[in-house]
This record gives C-alpha cells, structure tokens and sequence, in this order.
C-alpha cells in the first residue's frame, strides 16, 4: 500500500519526502483513532470531559463529516468509533469516592468496628451507609 | 432503495428493539472480552476496514459493536 512514486523519482532528480511510510498516512490516523478508542478508559478524566462537550462532539462529528464528504468513510466510522469509545468510557467511569461528596461519609474517629480490628483495616470514609430498597411486586 | 439498505434498516430497528431492555447484561465471556482493549482494537479496525467497501454494514457494525462496547445486551431474552 506504499503511496505511488513521484513523476521524477526514476530520473534521479530529488522531489518528495524521502521516506513514505509503509501504509498511506490516513490508515495510520484510522489505526491511531481506534487505537485511541480500544484503550478509551486509560485516556485522562479530563481530556474526556472536554471530548463529550457540546463542542468536542461537534468537532468530531464534523470531522467525521468531512472524511465522508472526502470519500474515506473508514475515517469517519474510526471517528465515530472513538466518539462513542469515549463517551462510553465516560457514563461508566468509577463513582463514589471521586465525585460522591453527598454520600460518602468521612471517618473522623479511631474507634473501629471489631472487623476492622481483626482485618486491621484503616477506612478512610463510608460509602454505601445508604441503602434504598424498593416493595416487592410480582 | 436497494435491498442492501432495506436490510441494514431492518436490521438495525431489530437490534434497537432487543436492546431495549438495558438491566440485562452480556454473558461473562461477552462482557469480559468487551473489557480487553485487543478486542475493542480488533472490532474498531473491522468496522474501519468494513467502512472502507459497504457504508451500510458498516452502520449496523457500529450499532453492534457499541451496544457491545456499552454491555447493552442485544440477544436478552426479550418477551415478543
């Protein structure tokens, strides 16, 4: 899948890069964005935030838009893709401690519950001490 | 309209029809190989690769492979 050869490389003349690479350039945008949406859940908290705005998604999807105007429909799915990698990585990323600061109550004195004695365990805060049950219907 | 795309139609009203029970979850093999990034990786390049030559697969590939991803269950047991 090497890019063609310039009109003037067979003729000794120097034109073009000097090294193509093994694959066409947007193949290896294609590999990298997948890539990037496999490992979704590695990517920082904070750079997710900002790609499942309002603004992120419209720059992608444009982006996306764009590749399909071009004819590289491979592109715009890989985009795709990585949008919804992203955003699926962002609805089930971890509660509780990160985010919870109405539930989650902190332990402020050393008298331990005897398990913690016995699993020697040094708790830092509650986090389930809420418990919601529902009637039963058949 | 070509039956190609009466097919992927159909075929994705069908897959958003049994998915729309969203308690129930993939098996434990399902679900455990959605979590490894190689089968993400290898489930992206077929959807990028499959893009490449039928765009209406390729859309019906998406909607599986996220539903996939987002342990959406698309086989549950749905009463018709």
């Amino acid at each position: 899948m090497n890019p063609p050869p310039g009109p003037g490389s067979g003729s000794g003349s120097f034109s073009g890069p000097i090294w193509h690479p093994p694959i066409a350039t947007k193949w290896i945008i294609v590999i990298v964005l997948v890539f990037l949406g496999a490992v979704a859940n590695r990517i920082p908290h904070q750079l997710r935030f900002y790609l499942i705005q309002p603004v992120g998604f419209f720059l992608i999807a444009l982006a996306a838009m764009l590749c399909y105007w071009t004819g590289f429909y491979a592109g715009t799915f890989a985009l795709f893709f990585f949008l919804l990698s992203i955003w699926s990585a962002e609805a089930r990323s971890p509660e509780g401690f990160l985010n919870a600061s109405n539930t989650v109550d902190w332990v402020t004195n050393s008298k331990k519950w005897f398990v913690e004695k016995v699993l020697k365990e040094q708790p830092l805060a509650i986090q389930e001490k809420d418990v919601s049950t529902s009637a039963i219907s058949d | 309209m070509d039956y190609g795309t009466i097919v992927a139609i159909g075929l994705t009203v069908f897959l958003i029809y049994f998915s729309l029970d969203f308690d129930r979850h993939y098996s434990f093999g399902f679900h455990n190989a959605a979590l490894h990034p190689a089968a993400r990786f290898a489930a992206g390049l077929a959807l990028a690769y499959v893009a490449q030559t039928h765009q209406l697969l390729a859309s019906v590939l998406l909607v599986i492979v996220f539903f996939w991803i987002a342990d959406v269950n698309l086989l549950a047991d749905h009463p018709l």
